[in-house]
This record gives C-alpha cells, structure tokens and sequence, in this order.
C-alpha cells in the first residue's frame, strides 16, 4: 500500500468517528490533492482553500504569536478547519455542528500519523526545487 | 473616495471594545477591510501588524469561500478571532495559547451584536 492510500484509509477511518464531520482533505500547499474522504461535491473548494492556507499561515506565524497550527472558519452552512502540517495541510470540512473540539484533539496524532508521508512530499518538493 | 452615510461615536466603540477586555484576552481591535487601524483597546504593541495581516488573510479566504462570519487562528503562543461588520474588521486577541476559544468566538460575536447596527450603516 502506498504512503497516500495508507493516509487515505487512516483518514476514512478517523472520519467515522467525528460528529459533523462531511470530509476530510489531505494536499500540498499548492492546493494539489493527495487524498480525501468524501467524493461528494460540496459547496467547498478544499484545493483553494488548501492553497490559501498555505499564505495565510505563513502570515499569521508573523503575528509574534509563535509559529501558525490551525485556522478554522465558521461560514453560513459548513465549518472548515486547517491544520498546518508544512509542505500538507489537512482539512476538515463539517456542517454548522461539527465538533470542532474534537477535531482540535485528533490533530496531533493525524500529524504523527501522517509524518511519513510528509516527509516524502518535502523531499520531492527539495528535490524539484 | 466613497463619503460615509453616517457618524461613528469612537469613544462609544472603545469603551465597548474595552468592556470585552477582561482577563486572558490582549487587545481588541476594529479595523477597516484594508487593515487601517480605527480604534483598539487593551495591549497595542502590535495593532498595526495584527490588523494588516488579519485583514488580508480575511480577504484572502473570503475570496475563496462565502459567507465566513468568523476565524479563529490559532497559533503556538496565542489566539485571534476575527469577524465583520459591514466594511470593518473586528479581532479579538489572547496571547495566552489556552485561552478558550469558544469564549473569544463568544465574545467577538456579542461585540458585533453591539456595533452591527451602527457599523454597518457608515458605508
């Protein structure tokens, strides 16, 4: 099994288990998707959100608040959080009932569960570069 | 350079601002949707820099995703909670990273309660 479709499964499995929760995104900063839950078309681009982050991040760990983790939005009919896992961002897309606690508690081990992968999309983007 | 509708009674709006400055929370600050800064309460050593960034990164998401009514970026040693009220940008800030965010999403959102109706009828 591949490090995406082993990060694809893990995912799948970890959304099961979050109330609220419709999908959940893994891409580059570039907003590349390398995985995700759900192949519903939401009213959410997760791969524009995805490179957004990326900016938005960096500029937020300008803030003399230490280094960006996550950014969440609350918006009319979905809640979307971000979490940093540079060069991936991961994003979890719930409805207005998500349990944004939650997501904040997996976060860490999705990181650590995830860290492989990351490590091989930072060498291919060092070795591209 | 589009006239305001109407007057805005700034010292009306701090003491508002300053009211939700209890413990744990930093500063406030209301700022335009370019990150001019109108009016703060609390600690001010960074304002303008708060108020630049969050009003692009706002920008930046709102370009990409409708009807965002509020932000929380969390970082490694604080908080920040962002929201609008017509053409202004309202930022609540803890630089204490525990500071529970479900009481800064509390607190912005009674805030603009607050100043909607006055705010949103300057432009």
């Amino acid at each position: 099994m591949s490090l995406v479709d082993a990060a694809e499964t893990y995912l799948n499995s970890l959304a099961e288990g979050i109330p609220g929760l419709l999908a959940i995104n893994l891409a580059d900063r570039d907003g590349l998707t390398l995985a995700r839950t759900s192949k519903k078309d939401m009213k959410v681009n997760s791969s524009k959100l995805s490179a957004v982050f990326s900016t938005a991040s960096e500029q937020a760990s300008k803030l003399n608040l230490g280094q960006n983790s996550s950014i969440t939005l609350f918006c009319k009919d979905f809640v979307i959080v971000q979490a940093a896992h540079s060069p991936l961002v991961v994003t979890f897309i719930g409805t207005e009932s998500l349990n944004v606690g939650m997501v904040s508690k997996v976060i860490p081990k999705v990181r650590n569960k995830l860290e492989k992968l990351r490590e091989k999309v930072d060498e291919i983007i060092v070795a591209t570069s | 350079m589009e006239e305001p509708k109407a007057f805005v009674n700034w010292q009306a709006v701090q003491k508002i601002l300053e009211k939700e400055n209890t413990k744990g929370v930093s500063s406030t600050l209301l700022f335009n949707d370019k990150g001019a800064l109108l009016t703060s309460a609390g600690d001010v050593s960074h304002e303008q820099i708060i108020s630049a960034i969050m009003a692009n990164i706002w920008k930046s998401y709102t370009e990409v995703q409708s009807n965002i009514h509020f932000m929380l970026v969390d970082c490694e040693e604080g908080i920040l909670g962002v929201s609008s009220i017509g053409r202004f940008r309202l930022c609540m800030h803890s630089k204490n990273y525990d500071f529970p965010p479900g009481l800064l999403k509390a607190k912005v959102e009674r805030i603009v309660a607050k100043l909607d109706k006055s705010l949103s009828s300057v432009f």
